[in-house]
């Protein structure tokens, strides 16, 4: 019998993780999970119950999806915005060029700024038929949903792996993770965005999906936050037939409040919890010499504390600012000089710390600083290569994912470190995934992409 | 050796992503930045206090420390009216994409809230104007970007209306738990796919 083990709940969508049989029972002895399944639910509230379309697939198909949303998503988010020729065009305007393919088959074609169709490729059924509309809320739910299996499932070196040896491995760690939430009772794990809540339920949990939300996770949210499971199914319940409430077409009485008020109050509340990321970390010596306090040292990672193993976090219920009340205006007004100080306007410019956005954890500066003193590009090299790296706890280059067929053919000549040769400092605990990209300038860049 | 994986092709492989532009790319990103943080701004009714804060919150106080180092920052879009416009380095582009994503998640319910509006009245063959929240977000971006842009760069206000409507879906895709990268990524996407 399948058993759930991780379901990811955006407002608009389910996605459960399945793999057969009782993982618990067999991670004791060792035996292989060989079969890992999914199936989505596109469930918006917004939408008749008799109307919402499933669809269920291997892993295989699952990631080929998640591609195929993160490639659509950020082909859409680089799309030059006001085409002159119909600027209103909100639902059929843009062409149909930009797709995503895969061997699976699945596309997404866009319909307009507001509406997009996934045409299911191998995922189709009798029942959900070839294709599922969507709208854009939809779309950044399911994106939403698929990132955050992803970013769980890149922890897990295996998911990304051929059957073997390794899926033992992966899905161990899967099952080690079921069972700490089961045994603390907390619905919400450190990879779980504030949007959404996420489950690890055994395979005797058959409550209606009603009841799947944890009182915990419930009770962390903020009263008007966008709603659960439950509270959608509530809103189903007292749902009118008119989607569109008189308050939406009213003015927001945040709006107009007086631009006097005080808008840090809000900022504050909403600054308390908030995902921070980390100060940028020390890359080069090369900065403008103009630039003042050039001997401040950088700052620590704000978020560095957040990495410890095996840590289980219910978002802070202050994460999100939701309270239209707590909307404080606050004038937008153009300014310029003339509007400052004399301090202000001669206020010399502030050394810039260097690094990247994403060096949160000192692995990250440390396999770009390997590569910058290893990578030399082959002459015939005209395009950047990339490659998943995943570093296990001791620090150690644990398995590599060429991203692309050339990042493949050019593997040999990326000198990667053997998996016995000391390579970056050791993780607190857990693994890492970094993204490793070689350009044929010689450039190098690292981005965190998930740990464990 | 350590093993080697087989993933379908990323995005990176077909739309390549050099980390490295040159000042002219960088004027590109910055007049896309510098839009994305006004239509936060008009959407949530924020100002340069809120940016400010925002870059203190995230430890770049260094870069956008006071309302001078922030108008530069933005001054530099060649959108812009002004002179003695500056050149954006990466490390400015990237504070900014930090910030904007924090604003964006720090707002991310009235964004949702936007979106789902102006999909409701799409679907209704409803002006967006006709919702006070996104009527009101309209006319501030709209005068917003009529008052700060130069002559040459005036837009009709259809276009100005799309343009502020892309943004604000952008916007929600920024507001998710990886909008930062995907912000990065996008805008050195679009240096190569103008």
């Amino acid at each position: 019998m399948p058993s759930v083990l991780r379901r990811y709940t955006p407002p608009t969508c389910t996605l459960e993780i399945m793999a057969q049989g009782s993982a618990l029972s067999r991670w004791t002895d060792r035996q292989v999970l060989k079969q890992v399944k999914f199936r989505l639910h596109f469930d918006d509230p917004r939408i008749p119950k008799d109307k919402r379309q499933s669809i269920s697939g291997d892993r295989q198909q699952l990631e080929a999806l998640c591609q195929v949303v993160t490639d659509y998503v950020q082909t859409m988010l680089y799309s030059p915005p006001a085409p002159s020729s119909s600027p209103l065009s909100l639902v059929k305007s843009r062409p149909s060029t930009r797709q995503a393919e895969s061997r699976t088959d699945i596309t997404i074609t866009p319909q307009g700024l507001l509406n997009h169709e996934l045409h299911l490729g191998t995922l189709a059924t009798p029942e959900s038929g070839p294709m599922i509309a969507l709208s854009v809320t939809q779309l950044a739910d399911l994106s939403t949903a698929l990132d955050a299996y992803q970013a769980d499932a890149l922890v897990i070196p295996t998911l990304a792996q051929p059957k073997g040896l390794g899926a033992i491995q992966g899905w161990w760690q899967v099952a080690a993770i079921a069972v700490f939430v089961m045994g603390t009772t907390i619905s919400a794990v450190q990879f779980l965005p504030s949007q959404m809540s996420m489950e690890t339920v055994s395979e005797s949990d058959a409550a209606p999906r009603g009841d799947e939300i944890s009182p915990e996770s419930s009770a962390s949210a903020p009263a008007n936050q966008r709603p659960n499971r439950r509270q959608r199914d509530e809103e189903e319940a007292n749902a009118s037939d008119d989607p569109l409430t008189d308050d939406l077409l009213t003015d927001d009485p945040d709006l107009d409040s007086s631009p006097a008020d005080d808008p840090r109050r809000s900022e504050g509340r909403s600054r308390q919890g908030a995902q921070v990321p980390p100060a940028p970390t020390p890359r080069d010596s090369s900065r403008d010499s103009a630039r003042s306090r050039p001997d401040q040292p950088p700052q620590e990672p704000a978020i560095a504390s957040e990495s410890a193993p095996s840590t289980l976090r219910v978002p802070n219920a202050g994460q999100r600012e939701m309270s239209p009340s707590a909307e404080q205006p606050d004038l937008i007004e153009p300014f310029d000089l003339d509007d400052f100080s004399p301090e202000e306007r001669g206020a010399p410019r502030a050394p810039i710390t260097p690094g990247t956005a994403f060096d949160r954890l000192p692995q990250v500066s440390e396999v770009r600083d390997y590569f910058q003193q290893t990578w030399t590009p082959p002459s015939d090299l005209n395009q950047l290569l990339e490659y998943r790296l995943s570093i296990n706890s001791s620090g150690t280059l644990q398995s590599v994912t060429p991203l692309g067929q050339p990042s493949r053919d050019y593997l040999d000549s990326t000198a990667m470190p053997g998996s016995d040769q000391p390579f970056v400092s050791p993780t607190p605990g857990q693994s890492l995934n970094i993204r490793l990209v070689l350009s044929p300038t010689g450039s190098v860049q690292t981005f965190l992409e998930g740990e464990n | 050796m350590p093993s080697i994986a087989q993933p379908s092709p990323s995005i990176q492989d077909r739309f390549p992503l050099d980390q490295q532009p040159d000042p002219d790319q960088l004027d590109d990103i910055k007049a896309q930045l510098d839009l994305i943080l006004m239509a936060i701004e008009a959407l949530a009714t924020i100002g340069s206090d809120a940016v400010l804060q925002a870059a203190q919150d995230l430890g770049l106080s260094d870069v956008v420390g006071d309302r001078v180092a922030l108008w530069r920052l933005r001054q530099s879009s060649p959108l812009r009216k002004g002179q003695g416009r500056k050149r954006l380095d990466v490390d400015e582009a990237r504070s900014l994409v930090l910030i904007i994503c924090h604003l964006a998640q720090n707002h991310a319910e009235l964004i949702r809230r936007s979106v789902s509006l102006l999909e409701q009245l799409t679907e209704q063959d409803r002006p967006p104007h006709q919702a006070a929240l996104l009527g009101n977000y309209l006319d501030r971006f709209g005068n917003t970007y009529e008052e700060r842009m130069d002559e040459s760069h005036q837009i009709s206000s259809d276009e100005r209306t799309y343009l502020a409507l892309k943004l604000m879906i952008d916007l929600l895709f920024y507001s998710l738990p990886n909008g930062s990268q995907r912000l990065w990524l996008a805008l050195f996407t679009r240096v190569h796919h103008p």
